[in-house]
């Protein structure tokens, strides 16, 4: 079943490892898509080492400052595998990562799946 | 324990499931700690338990949750509220159990105003906590019971994800529901995986036709009116929602729901009342007369309004006589006065024109201190009480802010009031309190505050005694409330000496903190 808040919505991946990032660039990316597609419904799929919901710790700026768009946040995995089960079969997801250097990323780039990695906040004062 | 019980059972914790004695202004009792009168004391006034039926569901319930309820029933779903004394009751049948509040976890204000005066949780937040991790809870969640929970204050599980996960929260919802919430249940009932957090954008708030009509009385008759504010200020998320003005029809529905409960009164709900079908911010004569006529004919009780702005109330005085009208003609053989919360904010022309510009309108915001002031001389006029909220410790906020909004105080002495000072506490203060008094807290601020104290202690006692509380069977909440104001008043005299030191610079708030004292214990 689709709820009304995920009905034609942007759907975007992100793999939370527990780095900081710069939320704040990571939400642009998101009405960006959200914008190209025409909707105002946003999808954030999470997988993510840690457990939910403390992966929503590195995610709360992010949803504080949404007050534009609908958002759903759904856990999707904790594992590089289960997130490429997912995407398989599905080409218009983005997918975002905290750190290029996690075995998320490792996996994605040998199996050639493009992914962003969101400005990391480490050595700044957030 | 019976099979016909709900599958979707809807609760909240004893300090939002309660008529507050019929006296909603009582339920914010429930917002601070238990300070001066034993705790039992304490929670008796704010938030005594209500009269169930055989299946635990409350006489009235918060009127959010009636929503939820009436939506769900609407679409078929075996759904009801429940007294969270009584869930028990529903263990077996249980499948989903949904949880509203306006304030889980006292982070917004004026709990966490209290918390950082007193250094002590307020109460809500400790009767939500308790609740739970009570043994009802426990056996839900391991029988495999789905939560979901939302309200105003759902934003506030974003900072309690340990209790989150403790207490095996499925989803929190924010927003208004009512296009999301039966597919969600759905869902839930189906077995398919729910999303953690579900933020309904505005654009996905319900059209008029799918607001539904309430199946169970509010906690002291509250009904909407409309939806939205026009007005824009920064600090408020209401206004980022679509318009709406609930047909008369509807409200008065909703009426009848009260009625067959037993509650005769009425608080009509807005973000400001006056604006209902209004034009703009301009309030119109015919549709608030048309609205207090219809509503004034059907209740036996009392009518309130939940908010009303004072730019509405100055200018719908002064351009149509509305508010002589419909307390001098329409609610003059009804009732004695009617109460309604207000937002002063700030008596800053400067800080009114950068956090809420549009607050004063029609009149622009450098007339806003004399907006305020004459709202509050047409409402004494008027018998109107308001119990009205400042802002305080805005991130653009200076001392010389807090000065005029000080000045403002004393020029709003003579009028029958209340006066609360909310305190702006950024999220990341409240994990530290301590550091937030030391840091944030000024003089001119306790100024402030000691104003509010005294004004709202000046009218507090009538108030009670004359115009809240004088019905006879309220005298013991009266002598309870009296015995907590006379505590009050004593600390507040304690507390003036200390507090002109601190005005006049002879010692810091910081200083009083390093001797181990706070705003109430001194």
């Amino acid at each position: 079943m689709t709820l009304v808040v995920e009905r034609n919505a942007y759907h975007a991946v992100l793999v939370v490892t527990g780095k900081k990032v710069r939320t704040g660039s990571l939400y642009n990316r998101l009405l960006r898509g959200a914008t190209l597609r025409r909707t105002r419904n946003i999808v954030l799929r999470i997988y993510s080492p840690l457990p939910r919901p403390k992966y929503i710790e590195f995610l709360r700026d992010l949803i504080q400052n949404n007050i534009s768009h609908a958002l759903t946040v759904t856990y999707g995995g904790s594992s590089p595998e289960e997130l490429l089960l997912y995407l398989r079969g599905r080409n218009d997801i983005d997918v975002y990562v905290d750190d290029g250097k996690s075995s998320f990323a490792e996996v994605l780039a040998r199996e050639g799946v493009k992914y962003e990695i969101i400005p990391s906040l480490e050595g700044e004062e957030r | 324990m019976s099979d016909s019980g709900y599958e979707i059972v809807i609760t909240t914790d004893r300090t939002m499931m309660s008529n507050h004695h019929g006296k909603e202004f009582l339920g914010f009792m429930a917002t601070g700690p238990a300070i001066g009168v034993p705790h039992w004391l304490w929670m008796w006034i704010a938030a005594p338990k209500m009269k169930v039926d055989s299946e635990g569901k409350p006489v009235q319930a918060p009127y959010g949750l009636r929503k939820v309820e009436a939506k769900l029933i609407d679409d078929g779903f075996r759904a009801a509220i429940i007294d969270p004394d009584h869930l028990g009751k529903h263990l077996n049948s249980m499948k989903v159990l949904m949880i509203g509040h306006h304030d889980f976890f006292a982070y917004g204000p004026p709990s966490s105003e209290w918390w950082m005066v007193t250094g002590k949780e307020p109460v809500n937040r400790e009767s939500f906590i308790k609740f739970m991790n009570s043994p009802i809870i426990k056996k839900a969640k391991e029988k495999g019971v789905r939560i979901i929970v939302g309200g105003p204050a759902a934003w506030q599980w974003l900072w309690e994800l340990d209790r989150w996960k403790e207490w095996g929260v499925d989803t929190v919802v924010d927003g208004e529901a009512e296009r999301v919430i039966s597919g969600l249940v759905q869902k839930a009932l189906d077995g398919e995986p729910l999303p953690d957090y579900i933020y309904v954008g505005p654009h996905n708030s319900p059209s008029i036709d799918e607001i539904p009509v309430i199946k169970g009385a509010s906690v002291n008759g509250l009904v909407e009116i409309m939806r939205g504010c026009p007005r824009g200020c920064k600090f408020c998320s209401v206004t980022l929602r679509p318009l709406r003005f609930l047909p008369l029809d509807h409200i008065l529905q909703e009426i009848d729901v009260n009625l067959r409960a037993g509650v005769k009164g009425v608080i009509l709900h807005s973000e400001d009342v006056l604006l209902y079908h209004a034009d703009g911010v301009k309030p119109r004569p015919e549709p608030l007369f048309k609205l207090h006529e219809a509503v004034a004919k059907k209740v036996p009780g009392h009518i309130a309004w939940a908010h009303a702005s004072l730019a509405a109330i100055k200018y719908a005085e002064e351009n149509h006589k509305i508010i002589s009208k419909i307390m001098g003609d329409i609610l003059h053989e009804k009732q004695d006065f009617l109460g309604v919360e207000v937002g002063i904010e700030t008596g800053s022309v400067r800080l009114a024109k950068i956090i809420m510009p549009a607050k004063s309108a029609p009149y622009p915001p450098e007339k806003w201190p004399e907006v305020v002031e004459d709202a509050f001389a047409i409402m004494h006029e008027n018998r109107i009480v308001p119990a009205a909220t400042l802002i305080l410790g805005l991130p653009e906020e200076t001392p010389d802010d807090v000065v005029k909004t000080a000045e403002l105080l004393d020029r709003l002495r003579p009028y029958r009031s209340l006066i609360v000072p909310m305190f702006f506490v950024p999220m990341g203060a409240l994990k530290n309190m301590d550091w937030f008094r030391r840091t944030a807290l000024r003089p001119e601020h306790i100024d402030v505050m000691m104003k509010t104290l005294e004004h709202s202690l000046y009218w507090a006692e009538d108030l009670i005694s004359n115009v809240y509380l004088k019905e006879a069977h309220l005298a013991p909440v009266r002598f309870a409330l009296k015995l907590f104001l006379s505590v009050v008043k004593k600390k507040a005299s304690k507390l003036r000496p200390l507090v002109e030191s601190i005005i006049e610079g002879k010692i810091s708030p910081a200083e009083i903190e390093k001797k181990g004292e706070t705003a109430v214990t001194a």
